[in-house]
């Protein structure tokens, strides 16, 4: 059952010259989640690209608004939560044109979802229909996305997700979601997600629930549908260690900005923000003494008082009066690297 | 962990523990007079004493007795003020300023909330109408059969019942019997639903089996049956019996909730913090566990009121209890068995207990669900 | 070679043992059900006990001495001798104070393992099991349409209310409640008498079928259901607030799961979600209150039951009541008691039954 997106009708098209290269765009985007006596500014300001066909990691602490992101990518952010300005254009795969997400209708947007944009959700969730039996679920979505979705025709492609996350098929689909042991469960969701062919996957924080053995399986089969299938994907995560391994492209956020983005390699070598530096090293590393590890100092942010200036001035070590004052531009380099920091100029 | 924060944490218990003892030490010094005549107000004899709150020269002896008794009675009033705040869990009051402030919030909070507000009023106006309104509206018993079912009038402003009497005059003379008779019953009823769910779920093991086997009993068996039963076997009189009888049944369900409740708590992190800083268990019993609990039974309070007047009035209108013709329960008895539901002319009589019903339970409502809803952290909308 | 027999050897030992565990598993499960429904039988078979013990107790407890009562209401009646009423009072009644204690129990407890609930003291040819065969399907009758309606309407209004906030049917459905809530049901009965009974006429609001036209078949059903149409709406109007607002405070703590928020983020319609997520996962725990009201089926109200005529069974408890005939309360309270037990027994199991996640718990 092929449901890419040529089968969905959408109704507003844009030009762009970043389809090529990019499957979706996140333009100045603000999210605030509205509240009654005040609001919190989960996402300010923040504009990132997603390469075509690539592995893209966010990383940051909890509260940076990694899983609002997300959220915000499927339009359904729940519910104080509104989406201020900006926009998302997703640009599909080969030719197709491209849309954006918040002007899309009730039924655009439920077509959209899980066609052209997947989900796998944290593990410790339960993201599974307690009284419904797995295959239940998966024949629903393929019923509610093409109407003429046969009961054959959805075992037969059920069938072909649990393979290729290498699980039983005729076994898992007759289980409820409470028998499944935890690494089996994020397995079901990855092939759920892959149900309908996706051209992107966001993964929020997959493998935060398991132990490490089941965790590097896991992000092998991850990788191996992203080479084999040209799915791109999204990786929301605080593990360092895993997206040194598996991303090809890294960004890091902090108090709802994007800080730094830019290929994996580049990144960890040269930790041009100061934010990222800190991450890095308070890493523990194989080789070197424990001693050397530096947490960064200082307390979270208070998303409801942010800082004056540049968010992370509080806790960065090389803060300079500037800082304190101006919020810092976003300053490219030459292969698209972005840092958003005083120190880094031109 | 070092030696400098294990004697931290030392200076901390001991800073604790003291701060108790000045507590206790603080109520001994009580005045003897003070205590006494509160004492003469509630337990020794509790119907008296209780209707007596009713009465104002009680009233007006404890405002005597503190004033006389100077500052140590005053220290004794806030002392004990202080502990109703921990109990109901609006705060550990150091200070006689954080006692008002911390009041001042729960009441912003309070009131903020249209349906607490709204409910608060309703029961508020009932109240005063049960203490004061016989000095407005005067009783009249004389019977007079000429002016049956009259309708209303600026003399009758509800009209006549079917013996000629006043219908606004009943039901304010009735509402005091009617408001004693809810709150005794609630304070009955959450009395001894609360002790035997907290000794049912502090002590455990065979006691607890006991009790709950009992418990179920009592649940199992339909109510209102075996209200009718007791009430058909005690000649009801007064209201207190009339509360005691329908308090005999309703005990169940509040035990086995506070039971729940206590035993989650038992397991919980805190509680077990407590034992192994080795405080007493009448502590850990009044000052951890009852504060968690205290909104629980706060709410279940108006409930249970809601229900005794439902429980009162069916009483009443099967003819089981009939002691004061002014009771709205027996208004509507009156009503069904003269058949003024046929008789176009006797609506007002029987109308208007029903709406005074509902206007009362609405209150209690609304009441009950803006109390858990500025209690319960997790309705707020915030 | 002997690679490949020794690994045959160990694949067919590999699945004689799976054989083996599974034979083992399922005599375990079985094992389970049936420990988890015998604790059930043994708490209900306690409880029983205890139940009947509290009929003699109460029986015991009765102001005035029954026999002697009916011994000089048969010597007025027939013209006996003391003695003779008194011997045909006791065999009437099934009741001699004079034997001791032990006796009396053991009597009381045989007539019981008989079924026989006893008879009335004012009228010695009516038994309880007469009232009860002759009245309770009445009863049963009304209560339980009234109660299948409240559920059904009940559980739709409170998940109309819980998934969108802030609405104006909220606002209705939420002042229905309150005031549903507000007036007792019985005297929703008396409203319901007035408006449709005398002001407009609409329902009749005596019986349960009108005698005098002798209809059989369906004229005559059609009658019966015009004649409970307003007992029905009595009961139901209550109830359905009872059941909305249970049905809302569920479908709130299922609307803060995660699945709810996975369904939305499947491009699955709302009004599907609304169906077949929130409606089915929220409705699990008033399964439970349901079987436990199946069991206050059997009770009726006296109140509305009198208001109305209605010749149930709550009519007769009240007319027992208003004439106390202590033998006729004891029997039939014993009775509901007894169902009430058995229901709930049966709910307990059931849930398990209907939830997949209560089944290991024993």
């Amino acid at each position: 059952m092929d449901a890419r997106q040529s089968g969905v009708i959408f109704k507003t098209f844009y030009e762009t010259d970043k389809a090529k290269e990019n499957i979706m765009t996140i333009s100045k985007l603000v999210v605030d989640y509205r509240l009654k006596r005040y609001s919190i500014r989960a996402i300010s300001d923040t504009t990132l690209n997603l390469k075509r066909g690539k592995i893209t990691a966010l990383v940051g602490e909890s509260g940076s608004g990694k899983s609002t992101l997300a959220s915000a990518i499927l339009n359904c952010i729940p519910n104080p939560g509104v989406i201020v300005s900006g926009e998302i254009y997703f640009h599909g795969n080969n030719g197709e044109k491209t849309i954006e997400i918040r002007k899309l209708s009730e039924k655009e947007l439920n077509q959209y979802r899980w066609r052209c944009v997947s989900m796998v959700f944290q593990g410790a969730q339960s993201a599974l229909n307690p009284v419904m039996t797995i295959f239940a679920q998966f024949y629903e979505t393929m019923k509610v996305h093409d109407k003429k979705t046969s009961k054959e025709a959805a075992y037969k492609r059920s069938c072909e997700v649990l393979k290729i996350v290498n699980l039983d098929p005729d076994r898992t689909l007759k289980m409820y979601a409470h028998e499944l042991s935890g690494g089996m469960k994020q397995r079901v969701m990855i092939a759920f997600s892959l149900l309908l062919n996706p051209d992107l996957i966001i993964l929020d924080e997959p493998t935060t629930a398991l132990d490490v053995i089941t965790q590097d399986y896991i992000l092998n089969i991850l990788k191996r549908i992203n080479r084999e299938m040209g799915t791109s994907m999204l990786l929301l995560t605080h593990d360092i260690a895993v997206v040194a391994k598996f991303a090809d492209y890294v960004g890091v956020m902090y108090a709802g900005k994007l800080v730094e983005y830019g290929d994996t390699l580049a990144v960890f070598e040269k930790k041009l923000h100061p934010y990222t530096a800190g991450l890095i090293n308070a890493t523990p590393s194989l080789y070197a003494d424990l001693e050397g590890l530096k947490p960064i100092g200082g307390n979270p942010p208070d998303l409801v008082n942010l800082p004056k200036g540049c968010v992370f001035h509080p806790r960065c070590p090389k803060c300079m009066e500037v800082c304190k004052n101006y919020m810092p531009p976003d300053t490219f380099d030459s292969s698209g690297h972005l840092v958003k920091c005083h120190l880094i100029k031109g | 962990m070092s030696q400098q924060n294990r004697d931290i944490q030392q200076e901390r218990i001991k800073q604790y523990l003291t701060e108790e003892k000045m507590f206790k030490r603080a109520d001994r010094k009580e005045d003897y007079s003070l205590s006494r005549s509160i004492r003469e107000i509630s337990v020794k004899n509790v119907k008296k004493g209780f209707l007596a709150i009713f009465n104002m020269s009680t009233w007006g002896k404890a405002v005597q007795v503190i004033r006389k008794g100077g500052k140590a009675a005053r220290k004794a009033c806030t002392n004990a003020v202080k502990k109703w705040m921990v109990v109901l869990s609006l705060g550990r009051a150091a200070t006689w300023k954080n006692l008002v402030i911390g009041l001042w919030k729960f009441i912003k909070m309070f009131f903020s909330n249209k349906k607490a507000t709204a409910g608060t009023i309703i029961m508020l106006f009932f109240v005063l109408m049960a203490l004061f309104g016989r000095l407005i509206i005067p009783y009249d018993p004389i019977t007079d059969e000429n002016n049956k079912y009259l309708p209303p009038s600026t003399e009758h402003l509800l009209g006549t019942d079917n013996l000629g009497r006043d219908v606004l005059g009943q039901l304010v003379y009735g509402s005091r019997d009617v408001l004693t008779i809810a709150l005794l019953t609630s304070l009955i009823t959450v009395f001894i639903g609360t002790s035997i769910g907290m000794l049912s779920g502090l002590a455990g093991g065979v006691i607890d089996n006991i009790i709950q086997i009992i418990t179920n009993l009592f649940l199992s068996i339909p109510s209102f049956p075996v209200l009718l039963i007791f009430a058909s076997f005690f000649t009801i009189e007064d209201p207190f019996s009339f509360a005691m009888v329908l308090s005999i049944w309703g005990w169940a369900g509040l035990s086995r909730a506070v039971r729940a409740q206590i035993v989650s708590l038992r397991e919980r992190d805190f509680i077990q913090i407590c034992k192994v800083m080795n405080l007493s268990k009448s502590h850990i019993i009044f000052k951890e566990m009852f504060p968690n609990i205290a909104t629980y039974i706060l709410i279940n309070f108006i409930v249970i009121m809601r229900n005794a007047i439902t429980g009162s009035v069916g009483i009443m209108m099967m003819g089981l209890a009939d002691f004061q013709p002014s009771n709205w329960g027996a208004m509507l008895l009156r009503a069904k068995d003269t058949g003024a539901i046929l008789i176009p002319e006797a609506t007002y009589f029987l109308f208007a207990p029903i709406v005074a019903i509902m206007i009362f339970q609405m209150g209690a409502i609304l009441l009950a669900n803006g109390l858990d809803e500025t209690l319960n952290p997790r309705l707020r909308e915030d | 070679m002997i690679n490949m027999i020794n690994r045959t050897v160990k694949n067919s030992n590999r699945q004689k043992n799976k054989a083996k565990e599974s034979v083992g598993n399922f005599i375990k499960m079985c094992f389970f059900r049936v420990r988890f429904f015998l604790k059930r039988i043994w708490i209900a078979m306690v409880s029983l006990v205890l139940i009947a013990l509290f009929g003699f107790i109460l029986i015991k407890l009765m102001p005035g001495n029954p026999v002697d009562t009916y011994a000089q209401q048969l010597m007025m009646e027939r013209g006996m001798k003391y003695e003779e009423a008194r011997k045909l009072a006791v065999t009437l009644l099934n009741y001699d104070p004079n034997k001791s204690i032990f006796e009396q129990l053991s009597y009381y407890v045989k007539s019981l393992l008989r079924f026989n609930l006893g008879t009335s003291m004012r009228r010695p040819d009516v038994s309880v099991n007469l009232l009860i065969k002759q009245f309770l399907p009445w009863t049963l009758f009304i209560s339980s349409i009234a109660l299948v309606i409240s559920f059904i309407v009940g559980i739709f209004l409170g998940s109309s209310i819980a998934w969108k906030r802030n609405s104006l049917m909220e606002g209705a459905i939420s002042s229905y409640i309150i005031v549903s809530s507000s007036i007792p049901d019985y005297l929703w009965g008396i409203i319901l008498v007035f408006i449709f009974g005398v002001k407009f006429k609409v329902f009749p609001v005596q019986g349960n079928y009108d005698i005098l036209l002798e209809l059989e078949g369906w004229p005559w059903l059609l009658n019966v259901l015009y004649h409970a149409a307003l007992p029905i709406v009595a009961y139901s109007i209550v109830q359905i607030g009872g059941w909305a607002l249970a049905m809302r405070g569920s479908c709130i703590g299922v609307l803060g799961e995660d699945y709810i928020y996975a369904a939305k983020a499947r491009g699955i319609p709302e009004k599907i979600i609304v169906k077949r997520y929130l409606r089915r996962n929220a409705m699990l725990p008033l399964i439970t209150s349901l079987a436990m009201s199946l069991a206050a089926l059997f009770g009726g109200s006296p109140l509305i039951e009198t208001i109305f005529n209605y010749p149930g069974i709550g009519q007769q408890f009240g007319i027992s009541i208003a004439s106390r005939d202590y033998f006729i309360i004891q029997g039939l309270t014993l009775f509901m008691s007894f169902i009430v037990i058995i229901a709930n027994m049966i709910a307990d199991s059931l849930y398990s039954v209907i939830d997949p996640r209560v089944r290991r718990d024993v």
